[in-house]
């Protein structure tokens, strides 16, 4: 009973209803831009299966209380999303490298590594090395293409954060992939308390 | 702090900071300290060398190829999810089956299973409770359920191989059964005298709903001792809520013959 053309509000009534074949059609729909989202957010494919497999069973079981007001696709986000984040702090035993504060005169990092790489590589690399959150925010917005407004309801953030974070993760990313050639350059007045205050959003994070 | 007092302060340079910068960038700024920003960073080589690295970086982002989930990924998924609508029928089949009798014959009774459904279910959702709805129809035709013991979820039935049909007789409710979807009834397609399409369709229409309406589940019943078919019809506006439409075996163009019209669910 599932119809090809059902909208994804449709087909989660469909399935909150018994139909056992319109959870899968949704799954199918949204697999691949969920699936990116999840590689890019954990850069393991074997944990982003996991983490998609929990977030897929996780939202199975919630869809009898899924709301028509939002969107089928955030709210299918959010859940991913979620999944990963929660993986990633569950798992100290692989903590991302911190790249330094732009400090005066820490060095750009893993140069000779990027040397040989293609550009795609050494972005996904470099993407590794933000913290989770600025990661997340930065694949959403700038890679995946959803806008500022869909990310913070995605994430459940407001939307200022989403600017900032995103803000902090280029800044990091800039640097890591060299296109900063002197990152010391402009860094002796990052503690400049007006440069501070003047920040709507004083979260980096 | 105020907002005033933040507003007030556009920071000194150049030099700026990369973070203060990303921050111009990325439009964190409040739009009047930016609007006083940005030309003075124009005028700063080293702040539009900032800036330029930035759209690179975002640039770079951008053009990462798009990625598409490996069928392995995919089917490992699916599987999955076809355990979870098996592991919830068995759950709920569990449930209606131990450790009362098995319902014997023909004639399902609802109370039983209801019952335990109510007393087990607490963490279902429409979901769930749809699921049980499926794992009725399992119950009902699997073989020899007549005798006590413990229905096993089938892996792979579907309700349209295991839907009761005419031999497994009409389900027996009384008007106060329908506060609920009735266990077997989803997924079920026992449209008894309204097997026909063009008869469904007129019936429907003769009861106010669309030609085209595809009910979710079909079952032959005696509601309070008339006989009738009960249709269950899906809400698409509305997750989670259906109607359920009892309709007499005379239902046809202008002559609705309705039984019963419940709206359940929320």
């Amino acid at each position: 009973m599932t119809a090809a053309a059902s909208s994804d509000g449709a087909l989660i009534a469909a399935h909150a209803a018994g139909d056992p074949h319109a959870f899968t059609e949704l799954v199918r729909r949204h697999r691949d831009r969920l699936w990116a989202v999840a590689l890019r957010t954990l850069r393991d494919p074997e944990e982003a299966a996991d983490a998609l497999q929990e977030a897929f069973i996780s939202a199975f079981r919630a869809a009898g209380s899924f709301r028509a007001e939002s969107q089928v696709t955030t709210w299918l986000h959010r859940i991913v999303v979620n999944a990963c984040l929660d993986r990633i702090r569950r798992r100290q035993a692989r903590p991302t490298v911190p790249l330094p504060e732009a400090g005066p005169g820490e060095p750009a990092v893993t140069r000779d590594a990027m040397a040989d790489r293609e550009t795609s590589l050494a972005v996904q690399s470099a993407l590794a090395e933000l913290p989770a959150e600025q990661r997340s925010a930065i694949v959403l917005v700038d890679v995946e293409g959803y806008s500022v407004a869909e990310t913070a309801k995605i994430l459940g953030i407001a939307e200022g954060t989403v600017k900032s974070r995103c803000a902090r993760g280029r800044g990091k990313l800039a640097k890591v992939l060299g296109h900063l050639r002197n990152p010391d350059a402009g860094d002796n007045v990052s503690h400049d308390a007006g440069a501070r205050q003047a920040r709507r959003h004083g979260e980096g994070r | 702090m105020t907002g005033n007092e933040r507003r007030s302060r556009t920071p000194d340079g150049p030099p700026w900071s990369v973070d203060l910068l990303a921050d111009l960038h990325a439009g964190v700024l409040d739009v009047d300290v930016a609007a006083e920003l940005r030309p003075r960073v124009e005028r700063d080589p080293e702040a539009r060398a900032v800036l330029a690295a930035l759209d690179a970086t975002t640039a770079d982002l951008a053009a990462l190829p798009p990625v598409t989930m490996p069928p392995e990924v995919s089917a490992r998924i699916e599987a999955a999810i076809q355990q979870e609508v098996r592991a919830a029928m068995a759950n709920v089949g569990l449930q209606v089956s131990a450790p009362g009798p098995a319902p014997r014959g023909n004639v399902v009774s609802l109370d039983h299973a209801r019952r335990r459904r109510r007393k087990q279910l607490g963490w279902g959702g429409g979901v769930l409770a749809a699921a049980a709805a499926v794992f009725g129809i399992v119950v009902m035709t699997l073989p020899g359920n007549t005798t006590a013991g413990t229905p096993q979820a089938q892996p792979g039935v579907t309700p349209s191989s295991s839907a009761p049909g005419p031999g497994d007789g009409p389900l027996t409710l009384k008007d106060s059964d329908l506060a609920t979807v009735p266990p077997g009834v989803t997924g079920a397609s026992d449209l008894g005298p309204l097997s026909d399409k063009a008869k469904l369709s007129a019936c429907l229409q003769a009861n106010g709903y669309p030609a085209t309406t595809v009910p979710l589940g079909a079952r032959q019943v005696t509601l309070d001792g008339k006989q009738g078919v009960l249709l269950i019809l899906g809400d698409p506006a509305m997750v989670g809520r259906q109607r359920l439409l009892v309709v007499g075996p005379n239902c046809s163009a202008g002559n609705p013959d309705k039984l019963a019209e419940k709206t359940v669910g929320r």
